[in-house]
């Protein structure tokens, strides 16, 4: 086991390694100079705003040669400092660090009412395969799965917060402001879930070891909890942890439209400033948040399969 | 021991259910205490379905099947009282084991469910007793499926059925995925535990050279009925229905063929 982490952190190194290259890369290469769109919005001569914008650029290193540039910025990165906002001089990590509890918060509500919804949907629709609750849940999952989430966001906003005045529209007071973002953010997700679910509740119904267990004499529902979940529910592990990283990495669109001060809001902002530190320090977390969460879900296989297990200790 | 009458079940079919297929259609036997019962057919006869029926996980839409005198078809009590009487062995051994369970799992999740070893050191002895009868060794029980082989997941297959104490075995085509050597031990080691246990066997194949060694009596399937019934070698010899008499020419004619290939290779 200690083993086969070691050998999966080892390859992480690379692959963490090409993060930073490429976040810093997109940072320097993406359309838009920072410096002008600082300096957009001010009414300076021609000549004085060259010489401010060069000021500018040899203030922040920008006119120092890439390698140079990128190793400065990974000293920084490494030693957790994210720099400084270009638009406001504020500290990047700090603005993390205060805006990180409310993404994590919305990711961990939004995780739990997929996994329960979005399992528990999935077990139903495998359970009646074909008949009347299998067809009407496969409609509502095609339904949830198609309807934008901008577009959710704002049939939930006008129900509960225009019509019913159960909550605010926007704003965070408090768990209670991350209800509806959450719901937004798992109903889009509950579809996948719940499809998938269903496919490998049916592919192991028609397993073998199923028929010969009812032969056995065993009771229904220890072989649907017992066989047929256990051994349904390992490939939606993998769609689950991929869609906690992907909320957990900023849901820009759901976090602007109920004006939540998570990352994904920060990060919209700074990409409409060309804030390309700010770009650059997101492009990092969201690419290691995502290294380490294919690295639990790894963890999490090599503990629950048995198969895995096997290959690990082999190799 | 084992009587089935006048069976029949069709399904359902077409985008709309709308057409019923006919899987098995009246379909009679009478398997007598400690013998060996085949039913021969090719793929998609009915085979499976009626086997299904034997062991109460389809009803049949018409008919009775009755265990030790008891009709499992007439109420779901009767069939859960012959449960362990009539049990299954089937044709893939390593899909019929959890892949997620260990092998010792396996073959204790039985005894546990119907109670049979309240403490821990009967279930022990039990262990030990059909280890022996079906020759697997102890090294085997911390294993997954994966980590053993056809022929001893087959092994393993009967010995966890033995633990249910059975008087019937369906024998869903126990040997088709085995290779011939292991085929042969395993066939060996059902004859020991019929004459050791005295136990009733329902064999289910297409291959005619199993069903003339191990079976007493004989039943041919074609299209979810019986054509022809009797002991094997006579149906063999002298076969009557034509679907029999084409199964026996192309037996012939492919054992002709592989002794041909067999003979230009050596």
């Amino acid at each position: 086991m200690i083993r086969y982490i070691c050998k999966r952190l080892l390859t992480l190194l690379p692959v963490l390694l090409g993060i930073t290259i490429f976040a810093f890369l997109l940072g320097v290469f993406s359309a838009g100079d920072p410096v002008s769109a600082k300096l957009s919005g001010m009414e300076i001569e021609a000549e004085e705003l060259e010489a401010q914008k060069a000021e500018m650029r040899h203030e922040l290193g920008l006119d120092r040669p890439l390698v140079v540039q990128y190793t400065d910025w990974m000293g920084r990165v490494l030693r957790g400092d994210l720099g400084q906002s270009m638009i406001d001089r504020q500290s990047i990590g700090a603005q993390f660090a205060m805006r990180l509890p409310v993404t994590i918060r919305l990711s961990l509500i939004s995780i739990l009412l997929t996994t329960v919804f979005g399992i528990g949907l999935g077990v139903v629709m495998g359970q009646y395969h074909n008949r009347l609750p299998d067809r009407i849940l496969r409609c509502f999952c095609s339904a949830t799965m198609s309807v934008p989430s901008f577009w959710m966001a704002l049939l939930l906003i006008a129900l509960f917060s225009e019509k019913l005045h159960w909550l605010h529209t926007s704003g965070y007071y408090g768990l209670h402001s991350l209800i509806m973002p959450s719901l937004v953010l798992a109903l889009g997700s509950i579809g996948p879930t719940a499809r998938l679910t269903r496919a490998n509740y049916i592919k192991q119904l028609a397993q073998p070891y199923v028929l010969v267990a009812r032969s056995k004499g065993l009771r229904e529902n220890v072989i649907m909890r017992g066989h047929v979940l256990k051994n349904s529910l390992l490939p939606v592990i993998t769609l689950l942890g991929n869609h906690f990283a992907g909320i957990l990495g900023g849901s820009a669109i759901v976090e602007n439209i109920f004006s939540l001060p998570g990352i994904g809001s920060y990060t919209l902002t700074a990409i409409q400033n060309r804030d390309y530190f700010v770009v650059q320090a997101f492009v990092l977390y969201s690419g290691t948040l995502y290294v380490v969460i294919t690295l639990v879900i790894d963890l999490l296989y090599f503990l629950l399969h048995p198969k895995m297990h096997q290959e690990a200790v082999g190799t | 021991m084992l009587r089935v009458v006048h069976v029949s079940k069709t399904f359902a079919a077409g985008p709309f259910s709308q057409k019923r297929i006919s899987a098995v259609n009246d379909v009679s036997f009478h398997v007598p205490a400690k013998t060996s019962f085949g039913i021969l057919g090719n793929s998609g006869c009915g085979k499976t379905t009626l086997a299904r029926m034997m062991l109460g996980l389809i009803r049949p839409d018409s008919g009775h099947i009755l265990v030790d005198g008891e009709d499992i078809t007439a109420r779901r009590s009767q069939l859960q009282r012959q449960r362990r009487t009539i049990q299954l062995l089937f044709q893939h051994p390593e899909s019929a084991l959890d892949p997620h369970l260990r092998i010792q799992d396996s073959l204790l999740e039985p005894l546990l469910a119907h109670r049979l070893a309240p403490d821990s050191e009967t279930r022990q002895r039990k262990l030990e007793q059909v280890m022996a009868l079906t020759r697997i060794s102890t090294g085997l029980l911390g294993r997954y499926p994966h980590q053993i082989s056809g022929g001893e997941a087959q092994r393993i297959c009967i010995a966890r059925v033995l633990l249910l104490e059975p008087k019937i075995l369906v024998l869903d085509e126990p040997t088709s995925m085995l290779d011939v050597s292991v085929q042969a031990e395993i066939f060996a080691l059902l004859r020991s535990l019929q004459s050791s246990l005295g136990l009733t066997y329902v064999l289910i194949s297409h291959d005619l050279e199993i069903m003339r060694r191990f079976t007493d009596h004989l039943a041919v399937m074609q299209n979810g009925r019986f054509v022809e019934q009797g002991p094997p070698d006579f149906l063999f010899d002298c076969p009557r229905h034509p679907f029999t008499k084409e199964l026996v020419e192309n037996e012939r004619f492919f054992s002709i063929a592989s002794h041909r290939d067999a003979s230009a290779a050596l």
